[in-house]
């Protein structure tokens, strides 16, 4: 496989190199590092408890509607780039409509966090 | 007393002892061209190997300099921290201020026993340090740190910094998800809230440094700031930009995923030894790239009077930005989960659309400063 000696290739080599490296790191660590196994040393650490319940942990995850607001800011923040890139060609009218979106992006931070504070989190 | 499983570290050693030797072996039938000119240019012209992008990858803006910058920044953070609070700090090892006291630590923690727990999703477990470190090292590759001390001058750096940083909190879940460990978990859940929730005033906190500069090449960007820094233009963006920074790094004000007086060490329970100390390390580098990127597109990068090399300037910078970080560790106080989430949505982004509003009406007058 041909890369070319251009960025991609040295990416690729950064890239090996850095899992190679921390592979190593393990390898020095598990020769060198002394062993000695107990079963209670391989237990859960739960602050000197036994951990009680069954095997997976399950709990609730309170913020979840911001991880929805952030899937929608992202997409929005990557069309602001495509706009911004082209700073010098745009005559100064055509960046109302980039400001208009921009301004549309506050009413759902505003109604969110409102809801948030209204259910207690 | 509970039977114990098979041995997990046995088999994982055999595996990577396989997958470490396959690696080199690739990397030095890559790179040997690259090694062989190396050794020509070293008998006959030496300072002409500063050029050369196996030179640069491997040592100056690349793997050496991250490294031992994140040891003394270990060092460094102690001492300053230590200083804030009136201790002394790291004070017996190497002689002079407890000089060698990182490397110390790296050689304690690489002969420290790694504890594998029973109900941990193992092959994950143990492979996603590795991962948090090459996440952490790989967008140095783009950050310049003088016109020539770039590995990769690509078009789209901006893009491709943020597209790698992206991958973190995933790494952080996966580190979290597989201890499966209370603890771990509600500091991954917590890291991703907080990395998911900063993640957007710092991708909208850099697009002025691309408008100004009209290219998404950091190169670019530095180069564009000759006649004025950007944070001149974009002063409420960097302060933004400032403080996702730290969020994004996890620290003080923002370390609720780590939180060590509520869940033990957050998202690193049930990492021991070397496998804590790559996290770590993989911070240290985050650290370093996160501030390069900075000083890039606000600061200037290498630009500064021309008495001294563009790399003093570049260097100087870093270092001023990377003290400031690991200072404000030493003033401040932890903030809640529910302040962190309202001040980034309700505060930060409103703040970011702001100065990117005043750069869009300024444009005219804007466009003729820096042209």
């Amino acid at each position: 496989m041909y890369l070319g000696d251009g960025g991609p290739f040295w990416f690729a080599v950064f890239l090996l190199i850095g899992i190679a490296g921390g592979l190593l790191f393990y390898l020095v660590a598990f020769i060198l590092a002394p062993r000695a196994r107990s079963a209670i040393k391989e237990e859960t650490f739960e602050s000197g408890q036994i951990p009680p319940g069954g095997k997976r942990v399950r709990l609730v995850m309170q913020y979840f509607a911001f991880l929805l607001l952030f899937l929608i800011f992202d997409v929005v923040s990557m069309f602001l780039y495509a706009w911004g890139a082209s700073y010098y060609s745009f005559a100064p009218s055509q960046s109302i409509y980039a400001i208009v979106l921009l301004i549309l992006l506050l009413p759902p931070i505003y109604i969110t966090l409102k809801v948030a504070k209204s259910v207690g989190v | 007393m509970q039977e114990l499983d098979k041995d997990y570290a046995s088999s994982f050693v055999k595996y990577s002892i396989v997958a470490v030797i396959i690696l080199l072996a690739l990397v030095l039938y890559l790179i040997y061209p690259y090694l062989l000119a190396l050794l020509q240019l070293l008998f006959s012209n030496p300072s002409a190997i500063l050029n050369t992008t196996l030179f640069k990858l491997l040592i100056f803006p690349g793997l050496i300099y991250v490294s031992i910058v994140a040891l003394i920044a270990e060092w460094v953070e102690r001492k300053l921290v230590a200083r804030i609070q009136v201790r002394v700090g790291p004070f017996y090892v190497g002689g002079w201020e407890g000089l060698l006291q990182p490397i110390a630590d790296l050689f304690k923690l690489i002969t420290k026993e790694i504890i594998i727990p029973k109900h941990a999703d193992k092959n994950i477990f143990i492979l996603s340090p590795v991962l948090a470190f090459i996440v952490g090292a790989l967008p140095i590759i783009v950050i310049p740190y003088s016109p020539t001390y770039v590995i990769w001058d690509y078009q789209f750096g901006l893009l491709l910094y943020f597209a790698i940083l992206a991958f973190y909190p995933l790494v952080v879940l996966l580190a979290a998800w597989s201890s499966n460990n209370k603890y771990s978990f509600i500091g991954g859940l917590r890291a991703l809230y907080q990395q998911a929730s900063y993640e957007v005033p710092l991708f909208l906190a850099a697009l002025p440094a691309v408008m100004l500069a009209g290219s998404f090449s950091l190169t670019a960007i530095a180069s564009a700031q000759a006649k004025v820094w950007f944070i001149l233009f974009a002063p409420l963006s960097a302060i933004v930009f400032f403080a996702g920074m730290m969020a994004e790094l996890e620290r003080i004000p923002f370390d609720m995923p780590e939180a060590d007086s509520e869940l033990v060490s957050g998202w690193t329970t049930e990492y021991s030894g070397i496998a804590w100390g790559l996290f770590q390390f993989g911070a240290y580098v985050k650290l370093l790239a996160y501030s390069g990127f900075f000083v890039t597109i606000f600061l200037g990068g290498w630009q500064g009077p021309a008495i001294l090399p563009p790399l003093f300037w570049s260097l100087l910078k870093v270092s001023i930005v990377v003290l400031i970080l690991l200072s404000v560790r030493g003033f401040f106080p932890r903030i809640r989960i529910d302040q962190l989430v309202r001040a980034g949505w309700g505060r930060l982004i409103p703040i970011c659309i702001l100065n990117i509003v005043i750069i869009a009406l300024l444009q005219p007058y804007i466009v003729s400063i820096l042209r």
